[in-house]
């Protein structure tokens, strides 16, 4: 009964490891307010696999969240920033774990992504 | 202006006329590419003689690009006044569809910095005539204040301007609304504009380290307006046009997705033609606006 005790302490306890994705931050110039947040809203679900974006207007920074295995480079950024009307600051993408929660009170929001072909579904799923 | 401190003793008002669009000036609403701007406004007036105004503007923007925004202006409501008639006083009712602004705004000059942006945006476009301007009391046509459209394919040009920080936001405009003579011999006057903003974020005090709180703002308006006169039945109508100086002041609540907002507007100065003008007591103003992403048509970027 010792010896089962003594193995059952010494066999690692394995916990599903958290997974690593691809986070980038960018400096905006030009936004303000929380509207211009929203201008890049309306770009980001575009982009192909967002999930999270984190608007801090004091900082006028927004970090976005990719889904596992999703990569993006510091240039497709910039261009959604561009095309949105802003010019970019500095664009860093670096590998994190993924948080086990996303709290909106710190600015997180979920992309939304429509998942209907329908040209008119999609833009009820995008904005209501 | 050199009327104006008489003019701020005698708290003299013009009616918001009916040909009036968004509150306050609507030409420097920011709109970026791809995005819906969608503003509705609740406007009543009140002024001398019963003249009661309850108008309902509605303002569309769209980003076609990042520098080319189009914008629409719809406007509805009614008005009501006192008139005399041999009979005794009358009060006359008069409501509908106002004329439908169309205009595209390019962002001609633009420096944006980590803190602040500052943009310059000439504008130009036509209201075209979807309101009525033939209302009529004892086969008598009857004035602007009860008219809600002019008639006529009007131009309208102008430049608007704004610097946007992290605490306070300015905007101006300039603009011109040419309104010519109808067929029926009425014209509602031409008209020149001249609109100030400044917009100070008052809540949260401390602004977050992290996200997107919902913001509290003071905005304080300025509204100064020179109108020619008027031509009623071919001919120019000596109790009309002038100057007008109105002062806003709004709070307004934003988030991520939304506006809403709602102050008083109390008329400064009025400097009229004639005599025996209405005259604008006060106005309130009421607006809620919602941002929309546009349906991407676009393949590519």
């Amino acid at each position: 009964m010792r010896f089962l005790l003594l193995m059952f302490l010494l066999v690692p306890v394995h916990a599903p490891a958290s997974e690593v994705i691809t986070r980038a931050t960018a400096n905006l110039n030009g936004v303000t307010s929380p509207r211009g947040f929203f201008n890049l809203t309306v770009r980001l679900y575009q982009l192909r696999g967002v999930e999270w974006a984190k608007y801090d207007l004091k900082k006028s920074m927004i970090t976005m969240d990719f889904e596992p295995g999703v990569a993006v480079t510091s240039e497709e950024i910039g261009k959604v920033m561009s095309s949105a009307g802003y010019k970019p600051g500095l664009v860093h993408v670096e590998q994190v774990q993924k948080p086990e929660q996303y709290e909106h009170r710190l600015g997180w929001n979920k992309i939304k992504r429509p998942t209907v072909k329908n040209p008119i579904g999609r833009w009820f799923q995008v904005n209501f | 202006m050199q009327n104006f401190p008489k003019s701020l003793i005698l708290l003299f008002a013009l009616p918001a006329g009916a040909l009036c669009s968004a509150v306050t000036f609507v030409t420097s609403l920011p709109v970026a590419r791809d995005q819906i701007v969608v503003r509705f406004n609740l406007q009543p007036s009140f002024s001398t003689r019963q003249l009661n105004t309850f108008q309902f503007p509605v303002s569309v923007a769209y980003g076609l690009t990042s520098k080319l925004g189009l914008f629409a202006n719809l406007s509805q409501g009614f008005a009501s006044i006192d008139t005399a008639t041999p009979t005794g006083a009358a009060r006359l009712l008069n409501g509908g569809s106002g004329d439908t602004g169309f205009y595209a705004r390019y962002t001609l000059y633009k420096i944006d910095k980590p803190n602040s942006t500052f943009r310059v945006t000439p504008l130009a476009g036509f209201f075209i005539p979807t309101g009525g301007n033939t209302f009529t009391f004892q086969s008598k046509l009857q004035s602007k204040s009860l008219q809600f459209g002019s008639g006529t394919v009007d131009p309208y040009v102008g430049v608007a301007a704004g610097i946007s920080a992290k605490r306070w936001t300015t905007n101006w405009d300039a603009t011109y609304r040419l309104n010519p003579l109808t067929s029926a011999n009425f014209s509602a006057g031409s008209e020149l504009r001249l609109d100030g903003q400044a917009e100070l974020k008052i809540w949260p005090i401390t602004m977050p380290d992290q996200g997107l709180p919902h913001l509290v703002n003071l905005s304080l308006e300025s509204n100064y307006y020179v109108n020619r006169k008027d031509h009623l039945n071919g001919v120019l109508s000596a109790n009309s046009g002038g100057r007008i100086f109105r002062e806003s002041a709004l709070l307004q609540l934003s988030s991520l997705r939304w506006q809403v907002g709602g102050g008083i507007q109390i008329p400064l100065l009025q400097d009229l033609n004639g005599t025996g003008r209405v005259k604008q007591k006060v106005g309130y103003l009421v607006f809620f606006e919602y941002y929309l992403a546009a349906p991407v048509w676009r393949k590519h970027g």
